[in-house]
């Protein structure tokens, strides 16, 4: 079983990235729910990333239809302009049109929302991370560290923050437990 | 990363990496756009069938993929 090892404040995360997977009436709970859980953590105070600029860019990349700054550079390098893509979907379909629909209710005997692929890959990696380090338990340092590791889009929310997998997992190393 | 593309990266030019990654980008945009396409198509009655046809897949694929929350 996964959680047994968890500390509070990692359950405490796992918690909090349902409550922003609600609020955002997403049909699963994703990497970037729990990225906006663990900004609090410890080993990211050292960096600056605050929380109303994670979320304006999370909130840019879903108008987007999920893509990062990253994603819409290698676009331009095939001469695609999402900007101009967007806008035109926008124009015809209405604002917001590529963000997707309302959400899918079918949750009629279900109150929990379900884990997305992604995350349950955060949470896997997490507990690699947790291990590599030799650490017993698994806090929201593993959890920012599996983020990172990952492809997609709460990396690089956090790459272009100057919070990269290489920086945050020195702080890990040398921090006391 | 293999020391391969980490050498073809470093060449510049013809790194894989930035090919690859502006297809899955362009993967990504496309089931966005065929998403919300769908979804408009379907809130003025079209029907599957006349999505399937315009999509050119079959009517049971398109419904597979987009007909699942409703």
């Amino acid at each position: 079983m996964i959680g047994e090892r968890f500390t509070r404040d990692a359950r405490q995360a796992v918690l909090d990235a349902v409550k922003e997977a609600e609020r955002d009436s997403a049909d699963a709970i994703g990497p970037e729910h729990l990225l906006l859980a663990v900004l609090d953590a410890p080993v990211l105070a050292s960096f600056d990333v605050p929380r109303g600029e994670v979320e304006a860019a999370l909130r840019d990349a879903r108008r987007k239809g999920g893509l990062s700054d990253a994603d819409a550079e290698a676009l331009r390098g095939l001469g695609i302009d999402v900007d101009q893509v967007v806008a035109s979907v926008e124009r015809s379909l209405g604002e917001g049109a590529l963000a997707g629909g309302p959400p899918k209710r079918r949750r009629f005997f279900r109150n929990h929302l379900p884990f997305g692929p992604a995350a349950k890959n955060t949470l896997v990696r997490s507990l690699a991370e947790a291990r590599d380090l030799g650490h017993g338990t698994l806090g929201k340092e593993h959890l920012v560290l599996a983020l990172l590791s990952a492809k997609g889009l709460a990396a690089e929310v956090l790459n272009a923050k100057g919070v990269t997998y290489t920086e945050v997992r020195k702080r890990v190393v040398s921090s006391p437990r | 990363m293999t020391e391969a593309t980490e050498l073809a990266s470093a060449a510049g030019d013809q790194d894989p990496r930035v090919g690859l990654r502006a297809v899955s980008a362009l993967r990504r945009l496309l089931e966005q756009l065929e998403a919300v396409q769908v979804r408009n198509a379907r809130n003025r009655g079209w029907s599957w069938q006349e999505i399937a046809a315009e999509l050119g897949v079959s009517r049971q694929a398109v419904h597979k993929k987009h007909g699942g929350g409703r």
